[in-house]
């Protein structure tokens, strides 16, 4: 089962990074954090659903989440990555 | 100023809540307020009000802004805005940071709000009152107060299995004491450690250890508290070695204690200023062995990243994993952190709890570098280890869990203690153990620091490493325990003597 809070990584496309994508995602109450090849979108699972306009419910990890209209000019993908657990 | 050589009352930044906590004392026959007498009567119906009066002041607060939370025969709890107290008492309210003994020997500043003004009393927090038609005869702001709360001991309780204690043992067994003794104790050094939280444990205060507030990264998680444990047991391995370091806990658990944020505690930990010598890590992630293609790209973003970390001049420290394979550890230039086991005769082997392979994505690497002390299986129960009481690790490793283990850690669920270890301990070991050596040369770039780790390691030459992987232990270096175990002391001198 999905947790409440999830960790997507952006991929730009080949133009690089785009400030006003990063922008319409935080419009839109997600947080961000710039990475060395893209972004690191973080906020609740509800939140993502609602902006990516997708349900997360037993997807299979890592999943491509669908890219919205917004950002289809300057993102090639975005993904929720395999969940990483303490090495107790 | 106190002890600490901190003045005990200062100026706050932080602003006035929007709902201010107090107490408005109804005028009875005695006040506390104003009178010269600071003692209690002999009966509090000597402070009791006239039922009309409280009415009254009941009244007049509720049309000046007041909440009325509580009221008893001497007064009334009252929330309200700041300029409500301002209006009832012609006072301004401040903040001010005041020193105390929060909890287990921990002082820290806590935010306090006073009245002051002309008329006002100089005692902290306490107002009287402006209008003679109010029939209050003082106003008191609510002072923070914490939980008397049983704190567990600082010192580990005994256990019928066999362990090592810390900071004693695991610093005896890395031979760190040595290096301790000649001055070698990673002082100021700072690691970053993205885990599940940092309970503030007594046995960090009682050894004089430095850790700085934790961060969070999840919204709404408490920066003291520590549900599962894991973070709290495991940072104290870097003490055993490192008691000089200086510990900054970044917090990625969700409020149940589930890792979800760890790739943002990394960038966190990368970000941090002033940047920290070392990030260590006892997390990572789980795939098919062997993989059946490269690592997909959200897993290469994150290897960047790591790749990044390393270039900047941070070491970067992850676990090998308990059986995992996992693309952090074996990003190149990463200090792959892997198990071997001391056991009560004094033998090395290495612990077949640890991962250890030969990385089929990156030429030339393997899992681990060299490695810490890590228990054997089923459960690894090798280190005593601080964690939050009743924490989800203080109750799981005080249980049975048959069929496997029928004994349990033999310490009780509750008591802020448990036996622990697997390739999560062997990393923030490393960590301290490279404390040491930033300490003694505090110019040496990463790859110096491996290079003086895994020159000086013991070789181990018995046992296998995790069955899922099934690599023995050989003279030399090993897939099993790369350089075998680290030895402090003698990791600092080849630095001091090499670089």
């Amino acid at each position: 089962m999905l947790d409440d809070y999830l960790e997507l990584i952006l991929r730009w496309s080949a133009q690089g990074e785009n400030l006003e994508a990063k922008s319409w995602l935080e419009k839109n109450g997600l947080s961000t954090s710039r990475m060395k090849n893209g972004l690191l979108i973080t906020g609740s699972r509800s939140q993502i659903e609602t902006v990516f306009s997708v349900s997360l419910e037993n997807r299979e990890l890592p999943f491509l989440l669908p890219i919205p209209v917004e950002l289809q000019s300057s993102v090639a993908s975005i993904t929720l990555p395999k969940p990483r657990s303490y090495h107790l | 100023m106190n002890r600490l050589g901190l003045p005990l009352v200062t100026i706050s930044d932080n602003p006035i809540p929007d709902a201010v906590i107090g107490y408005v004392s109804v005028q009875g026959a005695e006040s506390v307020f104003g009178g010269k007498a600071k003692r209690l009567q002999k009966t509090a119906r000597a402070y009791h009000a006239k039922k009309a009066d409280r009415d009254s002041v009941r009244h007049n607060l509720e049309k000046s802004g007041f909440i009325i939370l509580a009221e008893s025969a001497l007064g009334l709890s009252v929330s309200a805005p700041g300029g409500a107290y301002e209006e009832i008492t012609g006072g301004r309210l401040e903040s001010k940071e005041i020193l105390l003994n929060v909890d287990a020997d921990y002082v820290m500043y806590i935010t306090h709000v006073d009245i002051i003004g002309d008329k006002q009393p100089r005692t902290l927090g306490v107002g009287s009152v402006k209008s003679k038609n109010l029939k209050a005869d003082g106003v008191v702001v609510e002072r923070p107060r914490f939980f008397h709360a049983v704190f567990p001991s600082p010192i580990s309780p005994t256990s019928p299995k066999f362990h090592l204690r810390v900071p004693s043992d695991v610093g005896i067994a890395l031979n760190a004491v040595a290096a301790h003794q000649l001055g070698h104790r990673g002082d100021g050094v700072l690691v970053a450690m993205p885990d599940s939280g940092e309970y503030r444990h007594p046995f960090f205060s009682a050894n004089g250890f430095q850790l700085k507030t934790t961060i969070t990264v999840v919204p709404g998680t408490n920066r003291s508290k520590d549900p599962v444990g894991h973070g709290t047991g495991e940072s104290a391995n870097i003490f055993a070695v490192a008691p000089g370091a200086v510990l900054q806990a970044i917090r990625t658990s969700n409020s149940a204690g589930k890792l979800v944020g760890a790739i943002a505690g990394f960038l966190q930990a990368k970000d941090l200023n002033p940047q920290p010598r070392i990030i260590t890590n006892s997390w990572g992630g789980d795939q098919p062995f062997p993989p059946s293609g490269p690592p997909d790209e959200s897993e290469l973003a994150l290897a960047a990243e790591i790749q990044d970390g390393i270039e900047q001049g941070i070491l970067v420290i992850f676990s090998a994993g308990n059986g995992q394979f996992s693309i952090e550890p074996q990003v190149p230039g990463v200090l792959a952190a892997g198990g071997v086991f001391l056991d009560s005769m004094g033998s090395l082997r290495a612990s077949d709890y640890a991962s250890g392979y030969q990385s089929p994505w990156f030429d030339g690497v393997n899992v681990p570098t060299v490695s810490g002390l890590v228990g054997m299986r089923p459960r690894a129960q090798y280190l005593m280890l601080p964690v939050q009481p009743n924490c989800e690790i203080d109750q799981d490793e005080s249980e049975p869990d048959p069929p496997v283990d029928s004994t349990s850690d033999g310490t009780f669920s509750n008591d802020g203690w448990a036996l622990f270890s697997g390739t999560s301990a062997a990393a923030p070991q490393l960590a301290g153990v490279s404390a040491l050596i930033l300490g003694a040369k505090p110019n040496l770039s990463p790859a110096q620091v491996i290079e003086a780790l895994t020159k000086t390691a013991t070789d181990v030459t018995a046992g296998s490493c995790h069955p899922r992987f099934n690599n023995p232990a050989t003279a030399g270096f090993d897939i099993a325990t790369g350089a075998g175990l680290v030895n402090a002391t003698a990791a600092v001198q080849f630095a001091l003597d090499n670089f």
